[in-house]
């Protein structure tokens, strides 16, 4: 009825626009008075306290469960600082009267559970009257006021609340889901080259660089190599192998020369090039600050 | 000059195995360190659970006088909770289902506690009951975000002792499989109380 069923992965990321957005309001089910109200209000909220308030409001989540889906939201969008975790996000669904204000780590200890049920509460009567938009922004303002209030944004601006998530989801992420933790890495690629490079060094000793004894057929290993002359700009090389065959004695010359060499054969041409065009990623682009969350928060149905 | 080579490329073939060996098994002591410290994040928010408690206990206990036994039951509970403790260096598969359990009894009491509340209209008007209910509801979530976690954590670290070739090395150090929280549907989400 209200557009798509959104899933974390297709809610549209307001920082795509660039660093000033905070909301994400794809369906319109806020005005876009409202809308500029609550980027005002995150953007100062940012700027006093270093608070990262995203605020997104849908039409539809379809079935899924509002805490899931705000906790999968956070975790991936990584709202607020990756070492402080004082991010909040606010989820508004319409169609399933979801409402929920989900806390980073780091903020947990201002903007405490009980005041967010007590938000959540006061939103209630304003959701049920239809002015969603106008609940979105008292809300904002509240949170605002909570986080600016007293000493909040000095212990706010230093906060350090690292978590486990924050260091090693950071070293996954960064592998793009491929197993960080893949027993054979590259020393076991090194080990395997290497062991299979003596292999080959083995054969080639036991087998290409030996030749078979004429009379008996053993594969002989060279036993002299007499060089007449080496091969230089001027006139190609010559000289004779020697084997003694190790089980008959039999002992047999090969004589063999060797080319010239030549200007170009030496030389191994390599072109100049540049190493490609600098890519900017995201180019008005902005982005959250990689902070995680462990749950906290309150809401409920409206 | 070949004997000499010959030599180098074996030095250089155990210097790389060595250095692998160590790799391997500073990444398993990494990935534990990050089990231990998941399992000590799900102890927090159950403890931070168990200490909200008897306040909820003594509020609800001032506006319904007679409901002594569910009141006595969470108690009960929560004693039981908090007695169980558990070594995440050394933990087996019983020892987690035994603390689940009893975190999942004390969850029930408090369902039952909760449900109580719902008769009395005074009680739910009160601001230290409300407040001291959200917290509830928070700390649940927080709970069940933290297993979640948990979980996935000791899955990676399994993952990386049974892997071929690193389980040589967990075997010879002695790295040992972590267990898991199992499923639990019921305990999922705290107590909801509608409006």
């Amino acid at each position: 009825m209200y557009g798509i069923d959104y899933t974390p992965a297709t809610v549209p990321d307001p920082k795509k626009d660039g660093q000033e957005f905070y909301v994400s309001n794809p369906d319109a089910i806020i005005a876009d008075s409202d809308v500029v109200f609550l980027n005002t209000c995150a953007q100062r909220l940012e700027k006093e306290t270093q608070v990262e308030l995203c605020v997104v409001a849908l039409g539809s989540i379809g079935d899924a469960d509002c805490f899931d889906f705000s906790y999968e939201l956070f975790q991936r969008w990584g709202i607020g600082g990756k070492n402080k975790n004082t991010g909040v996000l606010m989820i508004f669904v319409l169609d399933s009267h979801d409402f929920r204000i989900m806390t980073g780590t780091g903020i947990e200890g201002v903007l405490t559970d009980a005041l967010c049920s007590e938000i959540f509460r006061s939103l209630v009567p304003v959701f049920r009257a239809g002015d969603y938009g106008g609940g979105l922004c008292l809300g904002a303002m509240r949170i605002y006021e909570i986080c600016t209030d007293g000493e909040a944004p000095e212990e706010l601006k230093n906060m350090k609340s690292v978590t486990n998530r924050g260091k090693y989801a950071q070293m996954a992420a960064d592998d793009d889901d491929d197993d960080d933790e893949d027993g054979w890495d590259l020393e076991g690629w090194i080990l395997t080259f290497v062991v299979a490079f003596l292999i080959f060094l083995g054969i080639r000793e036991k087998w290409l660089l030996r030749k078979k004894c004429p009379k008996c057929g053993k594969r002989t290993k060279l036993a002299k190599n007499e060089v007449k002359q080496n091969a230089n700009y001027k006139h190609g090389g010559s000289g004779i192998y020697h084997y003694k065959c190790p089980k008959c004695g039999h002992e047999w010359s090969v004589p063999y020369t060797t080319p010239k060499l030549t200007v170009s054969s030496s030389s191994s041409s390599s072109s100049s090039s540049w190493s490609g065009s600098s890519y900017s990623s995201g180019s008005s682009g902005g982005s959250w600050g990689g902070g995680s969350t462990s749950g906290g928060g309150a809401g409920g149905k409206w | 000059m070949k004997k000499a080579f010959g030599w180098i490329l074996v030095l250089a073939v155990l210097g790389i195995a060595v250095l692998w060996v160590m790799n391997t098994y500073n990444r398993m002591v990494e990935q534990e360190e990050v089990v231990e410290a998941s399992w000590s994040q799900v102890e927090n928010q159950y403890q931070r659970r168990a200490d909200l408690v008897p306040n909820l206990v003594a509020t609800v206990k001032g506006y319904a006088k007679h409901e002594e036994a569910t009141l006595e039951g969470v108690m009960e509970a929560r004693a039981k909770a908090t007695q169980i403790t558990i070594d995440p260096a050394n933990a087996t598969p019983e020892q987690l289902a035994a603390y689940q359990q009893a975190q999942g009894e004390l969850s029930q009491a408090l369902g039952r506690l909760m449900a109580v509340a719902e008769s009395y209209p005074e009680l739910k008007a009160n601001e230290n009951f409300l407040s001291l209910q959200s917290q509830l509801e928070g700390t649940e979530n927080r709970c069940t975000i933290a297993r979640q976690q948990f979980n996935e954590d000791a899955r990676n670290y399994n993952t990386l002792i049974r892997r071929f070739p690193g389980n040589i090395v967990a075997s010879i150090f002695g790295f040992e499989k972590k267990p898991y929280f199992e499923a639990d549907e019921e305990a999922k989400h705290a107590p909801k109380v509608e409006f």
